[in-house]
């Protein structure tokens, strides 16, 4: 409603690598097609302003829209916003119950979906956004569905109108899957906007201790989370791993979109690699993890054109689409309302991330959502490297090198999002893990192994571990510390070269510090030689001055799902 | 003027969603962080109104129009003073081209700065009020910039040429759009060779 003239159809054809004029003149199209995409409007008031635009006579039958529709269409747009903005933060829906305005809407984006999904070649998920947002804390979830038209169609979203609870989706998902027999999920995401709330030790109306009951439907429901994305990056903050030096990445931790102060205590319920370490002292606890997640990037882009690399970047909103205006770097996106600037979180510090990688056994609805269910899915903030990771007791050096790589890892272990129980004596969990750079994109520095565990006292730790690495460097004898990959970007031309760094690096890494009586997770972390950032192409092309805090460049990465090791 | 609420952007940025209670459409020389939302409303209110930002910078790049090459506390300083001024010389260019019939209002906004102006014929005198608050009921709109209006003033380009490359859009009734079209065609500008041929 910012502008965007671009619907379903448009964003499923950009994703498919046809070219389309953005909603501000611009042709765009992607370098190489998605595999997927899930079109995932806000579930609230869905599709008024194409009805509005249209002048839909059933919406020209309510008082309300009327109303709006005749604002519009006298030139008093924010004016219409207005009205709508004010039921939207009063959860006071105007067409409540209105299913002559809400089903066509929705049976539009779900007749693209069926439209553009190709089975084999390209998935077009049915999905929504539910934007929960309790004084203005950032609770969303989207709600992908496994299954087709057919079933889709049954219901109307849930949206924050109905509930801002995660417990009241729960339950409405339950109803949709007992109603329609179809499959839904939900992925949380920006948790680093939630004020806490995302990974919070109580649920969120009642403020109840959570409990076994909490976190077997929680993981029920949302098996991954959306750890990457347009509003930062929420793998690590670097208050919460110090010795992580790659853990201040894409950084947004001022606040969010309420008024709410932020402060340090909130991390630890906003960062996944914290909700992860806290979520084996619940399984300790309650016999369940409410945060055994598997992770994921996504775009969240509202402009229809799935960008997601530092060199395509489209910008969150329309009006932030590519140009030399000002508001392209200087657009406060948070912290607005805040009397401190330093509170702001502005445009130029948008991440260009992410993507939702996925091991699946064909490019399918089913194929791809039954591997998100299994968490068999990783994350990138933006670029296509590939990651694959295996994890058992019996895997040897020599077998990251196999020709069955994958057939050898299934059988001797388990993927990313899979599990380890109760380790052989004397044996060790041992990872095969094999990383490639985007065919298109930038060398890779590094294969890090992130593990977090609880101790006999009940204490959480986290270790970073460099298993594999491009060229010749030797880590420091003191610190350990790996030197840098080096750093071939050319600020001025807005370029780089692959000169550093490996487009192969294989790892197999056997955990020297394990001890079978601890909970512990492992994933990992692979990193990219530096590259420009979005800011640093933006300036070289438009001729503009990149903000003086943005980084110049950037070490574009992937986070895989964990492994769980369980005593 | 104009007024972004505090509400307003904060569901903007939420989700792309808005609210608030702004009651006119904001001008980015008050206030230049309100312009990028009232420009995102604008394309939604006006469809495609943005591709005349991008047909601007196009033009700019290839050297049709002129490009804002002041330094920025000049602009600040003098901006607006300067585009009303160029306003007012496209103001009598309109005028000399009246053609003694009844001619809509125009309201003309210039996008960067979100700069609103209305034209409005009272007898033989076409009146010019800048840095209004929007357009009124069945005013034609007329989404363009600073730089197209001076190119037009100084006859670097045509009106056809201007329309052609996307650097105006015109909005309103089908009648009264053909109207203001008529009417800036016959617009007598220092045309010269090279908006000339822009036409062809």
């Amino acid at each position: 409603m910012l502008g965007n003239r671009l619907g379903p159809e448009e964003a499923y054809r950009f994703a498919r690598g046809e070219e389309v004029t953005s909603s501000t003149g611009v042709r765009a199209r992607l370098q190489r097609p998605l595999d997927f995409l899930v079109v995932s409007d806000h579930a609230e008031n869905l599709g008024l302003a194409p009805m509005i635009e249209e002048s839909n006579p059933e919406l020209l039958k309510t008082e309300f829209g009327r109303r709006l529709h005749d604002l519009v269409k006298s030139g008093k747009g924010g004016d219409a916003y207005n009205a709508w903005g004010a039921a939207m933060i009063a959860r006071r829906d105007p067409f409540k119950g209105n299913e002559a305005l809400t089903r066509p809407i929705w049976e539009h984006i779900t007749v693209a979906a069926e439209k553009y999904n190709e089975p084999g070649k390209f998935t077009a998920f049915i999905g929504f956004e539910w934007t929960s947002g309790p004084s203005g804390n950032n609770l969303h979830r989207n709600i992908i569905f496994r299954d087709g038209k057919a079933k889709a169609d049954q219901i109307i979203p849930f949206s924050q109108y109905d509930s801002e609870d995660p417990e009241d989706l729960w339950q409405w998902m339950n109803s949709v899957e007992q109603k329609t027999g179809a499959r839904v999920l939900a992925i949380p995401h920006n948790g680093n906007l939630s004020s806490g709330l995302m990974f919070d030790d109580v649920t969120l109306t009642t403020k109840r201790p959570l409990d076994r009951d909490y976190a077997e439907r929680r993981m029920r429901w949302e098996p991954i989370y959306e750890v990457t994305q347009m509003k930062g990056d929420g793998e690590a903050h670097p208050a919460l791993s110090p010795n992580d030096e790659f853990a201040d990445f894409e950084t947004w931790d001022k606040g969010s979109f309420g008024t709410e102060v932020h402060t340090p205590a909130m991390l630890p319920r906003e960062y996944a690699r914290e909700a992860l370490k806290r979520g084996l002292k619940y399984e300790q606890a309650l016999g369940v993890n409410p945060f055994k997640f598997g992770m994921i990037g996504s775009t969240d882009s509202h402009t229809s054109l799935s960008t997601s690399t530092e060199d395509n970047f489209f910008g969150k909103i329309t009006p932030l689409e590519p140009s030399a205006r000002p508001e392209r770097f200087d657009e406060v996106i948070t912290g607005r309302f805040s009397q401190d600037p330093k509170q702001r979180q502005y445009a130029w510090q948008t991440s260009a991330s992410g993507l939702a990688a996925v091991w699946a056994t064909d490019n399918t609805r089913e194929a791809l959502w039954d591997a998100m269910a299994r968490k068999e899915v990783y994350a990138t903030t933006g670029t296509r490297l590939l990651v694959r990771l295996f994890a058992g007791y019996d895997f040897v050096a020599d077998d990251v090198q196999r020709h069955d790589f994958a057939q050898f890892g299934y059988q001797k272990g388990v993927p990313m999002g899979g599990d380890l129980v109760a380790a052989p004596p004397g044996k060790a969990p041992g990872f095969l893990i094999r990383a490639l750079r985007d065919a298109d994109g930038a060398n890779l520095d590094r294969i890090q192994v992130v593990k977090g565990w609880l101790d006999a006292k009940g204490e959480l730790h986290e270790k970073v571990y460099d298993v594999a690495w491009s060229g010749d460097r030797k880590p420091d004898p003191q610190t350990g510390k790996l030197p840098p990959v080096g750093n071939t970007v050319n600020v001025p031309d807005a370029s780089y070269t692959n000169t550093i760094g490996a487009p192969l690096v294989l790892a197999y890494w056997k955990d020297p510090a394990f001890d079978p009586k601890e909970r512990a997770f492992y994933y990992v972390r692979v990193i990219e030689i530096p590259t420009p950032r979005w800011t640093t192409y933006d300036a070289k092309f438009f001729g503009t001055k990149p903000p003086a805090a943005a980084p110049t460049s950037i070490q574009d990465r992937a986070y895989t799902s964990p492994v769980w090791y369980t005593p | 003027m104009i007024r972004v609420g505090r509400l307003f952007h904060a569901l903007i940025l939420a989700a792309g969603l808005v609210g608030g209670s702004t009651v006119a459409w904001p001008c980015g020389y008050e206030d230049p962080s309100s312009a990028s939302t009232a420009r995102g409303i604008l394309n939604f209110v006006y469809p495609d109104a943005l591709h005349v930002a991008t047909a601007i910078w196009n033009a700019q790049q290839q050297g049709v129009i002129g490009r804002d090459e002041r330094p920025a506390a000049i602009k600040t300083l003098l901006g607006y003073h300067k585009a009303v001024q160029r306003l007012g010389v496209f103001r009598d260019s309109l005028s000399a081209a009246v053609d003694g019939g009844s001619m809509p209002a125009i309201s003309i906004v210039f996008i960067e700065p979100m700069l609103w102006t209305r034209y409005e014929l009272a007898g033989v005198t076409l009146n010019m009020t800048p840095h209004v608050d929007g357009p009124a009921n069945g005013d034609v709109v007329i989404v363009t910039d600073e730089f197209v209006v001076a190119a037009l003033n100084e006859g670097q380009i045509t009106p056809q040429a201007a329309r052609k490359l996307g650097l105006m859009r015109i909005y309103g009734s089908p009648t009264a759009v053909q109207d203001v079209v008529s009417w800036l065609d016959r617009v007598s500008l220092r045309t010269n060779a090279r908006a000339a041929a822009l036409d062809d």
